[in-house]
C-alpha cells in the first residue's frame, strides 16, 4: 500500500494557473488577435467564463465520485469495456497534450534563442528534468509550483509594469465596433487554452479537501484570465491590433521594447526563465496524469518502471510530431476542436451520464 | 564463574582474582594501576585507575574522606555501584577510578578523570563581529554547562545516551519541556537508539546514521560550533545533540534556507541583519550560478550582451585557445586547490601561497594567454560569494553544484541553467528533515515564516515561533494590549 499523496489547496491552485498560463500567454496574443485584432480580449473573456464552466465539470465530477480520477471513473460510469475503451482514448488525449507541450517547449528556442542547438537536445532536457520531477511524484513537483507560480507572476506583473509608459490606449478603440458575434469565432481557440485542466480530474482526488477548495481552483481560473487579458491588451496597446497578429511570441518583442536607464535592455532571459519552468510544471502534471491513468487503467504494480519508456516515446513523438512552429499553431487554430472534445465534451457527457445515473438511483 | 546474560561475569569476592579478572578485560594494558589498601579495620580495597588520566591527588583526598565517613562519599560524585568486571572496566577505560572491595562482590565507581582539554574559545569556523563568543570545546560537561549558563531555564532537558559499542560515546539530547515536539524527539531518540556503529567520533557519525537520507549531498542536520546558535534553535522548538570528543553539536530539524542564517543576525538592528541575509542568499546565488552564467552568455548568447561589453569580452577572450568551458573549470579547480591549500597549509608560509596564487592564477595566467581577465574575475567572485556563508555543508554543496550548473549551461545555454535550476528545486523538494519539508517555508508556502526566514524580524514583532518544526507553544510571548 502506497502512502496517501496529499497536496493543499494552494499548490492545486499554481498548478492549474502556471498549466494554463504559462505556455500560452506567449503567442496567444497573436493567434488571438487574428481573428478579433484588437477585440481579442473579448475573445480571452468568452473562453474565461467557458474555463469556469470546464472546471466546474471537473469538480462536480469529482465530487461525485471523490477518491477516482477520471481513468476510474469512467471504467466505474460505462462498464469495463465501454469505460475502458474512453479511458483509453483520455489516456491517448494526455499522452498527445504531453507530447505537444514538449514540442512548443523546443521550438520555443528554436525560435527565441538559438537557432543551432538541435531540437532534439532541448526535448531531451525537457523530458529528463520532468521524467526526474515525474519519478518524486505529485508532492513534490507541486511544491515547487508554489516557487514556479510566485516567479511566473511577479516576472509577468515586471513585464506589464515596465512598458507602462508605451502603452497607447487609444489602440483598443473603437470597442466592439463589429457587434458582440463576429468576433466569435476565434472562441473555440480561446476556449482550448483555458480548458487545459484535463489534469485537474487526476489531482483532484490527492487535494486536501476543505470548505475553500473549489475557490481555489476558481480563484486559479481568475488569475488565468487576468493575466492572460493583460497579456493581450498589453500587446494591443503597444503594438496594436493588426501588428501583433504579424509576431510570433508578441511577448517577447513586449519585452524586447523594454529599456531601463536608457540602456540596459533584453530582459529576454527572464523568459526564458518562465517559459522553461512554466513548461515543466505543464508537462510534468501532464506526464504524471499519464501515468497514474495508465496505473489504473492497466492496475500496474510498479508505475516508476514505464517513466524511462514513456519519456522516450515523448521524445520520439515530439520530434517528429510536426515540423516546425508554423505547422504546430495551425493545427492549435484549426483543430482546436479536438482539444474541446477531449478537455470540455467528453468529461461533460461523462458528467451528464453521471447526474442521470444519480437521478435514476433516487427515483427508481 | 559467575556469567550474566550478555556474557558479563560478576566481580568475586577474592580479591586476587578480581585483579586477575580486570586485568584481563583491560588487555593487561601498562596503564593499569591496581593498589591494595585497607580502609577499615578487616574491610580492605583495591584502588583501580589509569595513570596519566586521572587526578590522584583527587582521589588521595576521597579515600581520606571515605576512611572517616561512609556516607560522604556520595557527595563528591559518585557515580554508581558495578557488579561486573565489564562494567568496571567500562568505568576505567573512561577516567573513572574504581575501588573494588574485598568479600563484597561489588565496587564503587569515583569520578577522578583529569584530561588536559582546550578552554572555552572562539569558534574558529563561526566568526562574528557581535554578539557571544564563546564556544564549544571537546568536553561534553562543559558544553552541556555553556548551554545551560546561557539558557538557565528549568524547562530544558537534558537526556544521556551511550552510543558506539567500542567508544561508548556520550550523547546528549537536549530539548525544552512543552515546547519541542515530543514525536519528532521520540524518533530522534529511536533513530538514536538504533545506531549499531562500532565508533563515534564525531558529529558527522550519528548525523550520518540518523538522517533521513543517506544518499544525500545536502545536509539535512545542521552543524554549529556556537552556544548561542544551539539556544536560538531550542527556543524554535528544535532539538539538539552534543557529542563527547567534539565541539560540533547537531541541531535538527533543519531547512535549507537556514543555511543562509548566522546567529549574529539577531544581534544587530533588523534592517541590517534582514540586508546581510539578502546579501548571503544573493551571494550564495551567485556562487552557485555566475560561472554558468558567464560561460552560457560567452557560449551561446552573445546577442544579450550590450555592445559595448560583448567587444571588451570579445578581445579580452580573443588570445584564449580554449572554449570558455574548459577555461572555467580550470579556474574554478584552481581556486578550490588555493582553498583547500590555505586550510591545510602552516600559518607560516601562508603568504607564499597566496602571493604564488595571485600571481600565477591571475596576472601570470591572463598574460600567457591562458585565460582571459573576465574568467578570473568571475572566477574570484564566485569564490569570495561562497566565503558569506556559515560553513555549514550547504557552503560545499554550492561549490561542488558549481561544476554542474557550468557543465549544463556549456550544453544547451541558459536553458541548461534552468533545466539545472529546475531539477535541483525538484531534488531539495523531495528531501525532508525529520519529516520536515527541506524547502520549507518556501514550498510549501508560508509568507508570515519566510519574512523571518529570508529576512528577519524585530524581535518585538517575532512573536510567533516558525510553525515549521511543529512547536508546541506557538507564541514566544504574550503580548500587551
Amino acid at each position: 500500500m502506497e502512502r496517501r499523496i496529499i497536496i493543499n489547496n494552494f499548490q492545486m491552485m499554481s498548478l492549474i494557473v502556471i498549466s494554463t498560463i504559462g505556455t500560452s500567454s506567449l503567442y496567444a496574443p497573436a493567434t488571438l488577435a487574428h481573428y478579433a485584432e484588437r477585440n481579442s480580449w473579448y475573445l480571452v473573456l468568452i473562453g474565461g467564463i467557458v474555463g469556469f464552466f470546464n472546471l466546474y465539470v471537473f469538480l462536480k465530477l469529482n465530487q461525485l465520485y471523490p477518491g477516482h480520477n477520471i481513468i476510474t471513473m469512467s471504467k466505474q460510469l460505462l462498464g469495463p469495456w465501454l469505460g475502458g475503451a474512453v479511458a483509453f482514448l483520455l489516456l491517448f488525449y494526455l499522452m498527445d497534450v504531453t507530447t505537444w507541450v514538449l514540442c512548443e517547449f523546443s521550438q520555443f528556442f528554436i525560435i527565441a534563442l538559438n537557432p543551432l542547438i538541435p531540437q532534439v537536445w532541448y526535448l531531451i532536457a525537457g523530458v529528463l528534468m520532468c521524467a526526474y520531477a515525474v519519478y518524486h511524484g505529485l508532492e513534490v513537483f507541486a511544491r515547487v509550483s508554489e516557487i514556479v507560480l510566485i516567479v511566473t507572476v511577479v516576472t509577468f506583473m515586471a513585464i506589464y509594469v515596465l512598458l507602462i509608459n508605451q502603452y497607447h490606449p487609444e489602440y483598443l478603440l473603437p470597442v466592439l465596433e463589429d457587434g458582440l458575434l463576429k468576433p466569435l469565432k476565434g472562441t473555440l481557440l480561446s476556449i482550448s487554452w483555458f480548458g487545459d485542466l484535463m489534469f485537474v480530474s487526476m489531482i483532484m482526488k490527492h487535494v486536501r479537501l476543505t470548505k475553500s477548495t473549489a475557490s481555489y481552483a476558481f480563484g486559479a481560473v481568475g488569475i488565468t484570465l487576468l493575466l492572460m487579458l493583460m497579456s493581450v491588451l498589453s500587446c494591443t496597446m503597444v503594438f496594436g491590433g493588426q501588428a501583433t497578429t504579424t509576431f510570433t511570441y508578441p511577448s517577447i518583442s513586449l519585452i524586447q521594447n523594454i529599456r531601463i536607464f536608457r540602456n540596459i535592455e533584453r530582459f529576454d532571459a527572464a523568459l526564458v526563465v518562465v517559459w522553461v519552468m512554466s513548461s515543466f510544471i505543464k508537462i510534468t502534471a501532464y506526464f504524471w496524469s499519464m501515468l497514474r491513468g495508465l496505473t489504473d487503467w492497466l492496475n500496474l504494480k510498479r508505475p516508476r518502471m514505464f517513466i524511462v519508456p514513456l519519456a522516450v516515446c515523448f521524445v520520439v513523438c515530439s520530434r517528429f510530431k510536426v515540423w516546425g512552429l508554423v505547422e504546430l499553431s495551425s493545427f492549435y487554430d484549426s483543430q482546436a476542436w479536438y482539444f474541446v472534445l477531449f478537455q470540455l465534451l467528453l468529461p461533460s457527457m461523462l458528467l451528464g451520464i453521471a447526474l442521470i445515473k444519480e437521478k435514476m438511483k433516487k427515483s427508481g | 564463574m559467575n556469567t550474566l546474560d550478555d556474557h558479563k561475569t560478576l566481580l568475586t569476592s577474592n580479591a586476587s582474582e578480581n585483579k586477575r579478572l580486570l586485568l584481563e578485560s583491560m588487555q593487561a594494558t601498562d596503564d593499569l594501576i591496581m593498589v591494595h589498601s585497607s580502609i577499615d579495620e578487616g574491610q580492605s580495597v583495591t584502588v583501580c585507575y589509569l595513570a596519566g588520566m586521572t587526578d590522584t591527588q583527587r582521589l588521595d583526598k576521597l579515600l581520606m574522606l571515605y576512611k572517616q565517613d561512609k556516607q560522604l562519599l556520595p557527595a563528591f560524585q559518585l557515580e554508581a555501584n558495578v557488579y561486573t568486571v565489564e562494567d568496571a572496566a567500562d568505568a576505567l577505560a573512561s577516567g573513572m577510578s574504581v575501588l573494588l572491595f574485598d568479600d563484597a562482590g561489588s565496587g564503587l565507581v569515583i569520578d577522578t578523570i583529569d584530561v588536559q582539554l582546550r578552554n572555552v574559545e572562539e569558534p574558529a569556523s563561526e566568526a562574528i563581529v557581535k554578539g557571544p563568543r564563546s564556544g564549544f570545546t571537546e568536553s561534553l560537561q562543559n558544553n552541556l554547562a555553556l548551554v545551560r549558563y546561557h539558557f538557565p531555564s528549568s524547562r530544558l532537558k537534558a537526556e544521556f545516551c551511550k552510543v558506539g559499542h567500542l567508544t561508548k560515546t556520550n550523547v546528549t539530547v537536549l530539548s525544552v519541556g512543552g515546547l519541542t515536539n515530543p514525536e519528532i524527539l521520540r524518533e530522534v531518540h529511536r533513530r538514536i537508539e538504533e545506531i549499531p556503529a562500532a565508533a563515534i567520533l564525531e558529529s558527522n557519525y550519528i548525523e550520518e546514521w540518523i538522517t533521513d537520507n543517506r544518499g544525500t549531498m545536502f545536509p539535512l542536520i545542521e552543524s554549529t560550533e556556537r552556544p548561542d546558535r544551539v539556544i536560538g534553535a531550542l527556543l524554535d522548538g528544535r532539538i539538539a545533540i552534543l557529542v563527547q570528543g567534539t565541539p560540533f553539536a547537531l541541531i535538527l530539524p533543519f531547512v535549507f534556507l537556514q543555511a543562509f542564517q548566522v546567529s549574529e543576525d539577531y544581534a544587530w538592528n533588523y534592517y541590517i541583519g534582514s540586508v546581510m541575509r539578502l546579501i548571503r542568499l544573493l551571494s550564495g546565488m551567485i556562487g552557485m550560478l555566475l560561472p554558468a552564467f558567464y560561460v552560457a552568455t560567452v557560449t551561446f548568447h552573445h546577442e544579450l550582451v550590450p555592445t559595448t561589453l560583448l567587444q571588451s569580452i570579445a578581445s579580452a577572450k580573443e588570445p584564449v585557445p580554449f572554449p570558455a568551458v574548459v577555461e572555467s573549470f580550470m579556474m574554478m579547480i584552481a581556486f578550490e586547490i588555493m582553498r583547500e591549500a590555505g586550510i591545510r597549509m602552516p600559518k607560516q608560509v601562508g603568504q607564499a601561497v597566496s602571493i604564488v596564487g595571485a600571481l600565477i592564477l591571475g596576472q601570470a595566467a591572463v598574460e600567457a594567454g591562458i585565460v582571459s581577465p573576465i574568467m578570473v574575475i568571475v572566477a574570484a567572485l564566485t569564490g569570495i560569494c561562497t566565503f558569506t556563508l556559515p560553513p555549514t555543508a550547504i557552503n560545499y554543496v554550492i561549490r561542488i553544484l558549481q561544476f554542474g550548473m557550468t557543465l549544463f549551461a556549456s550544453l544547451l545555454g541558459y536553458v541548461g541553467i534552468m533545466v539545472g535550476i529546475i531539477m535541483l528545486l525538484t531534488y531539495l523538494a523531495s528531501l525532508r528533515s525529520f519529516g520536515i519539508p527541506y524547502l520549507g517555508p518556501l514550498a510549501p508556502f508560508h509568507l508570515d515564516e519566510l519574512t523571518d526566514v529570508i529576512v528577519r524580524r524585530s524581535h518585538p514583532n517575532n512573536n510567533l515561533r516558525p510553525n515549521l518544526f511543529r512547536a508546541i507553544e506557538r507564541r514566544r510571548f504574550r503580548s500587551k494590549s
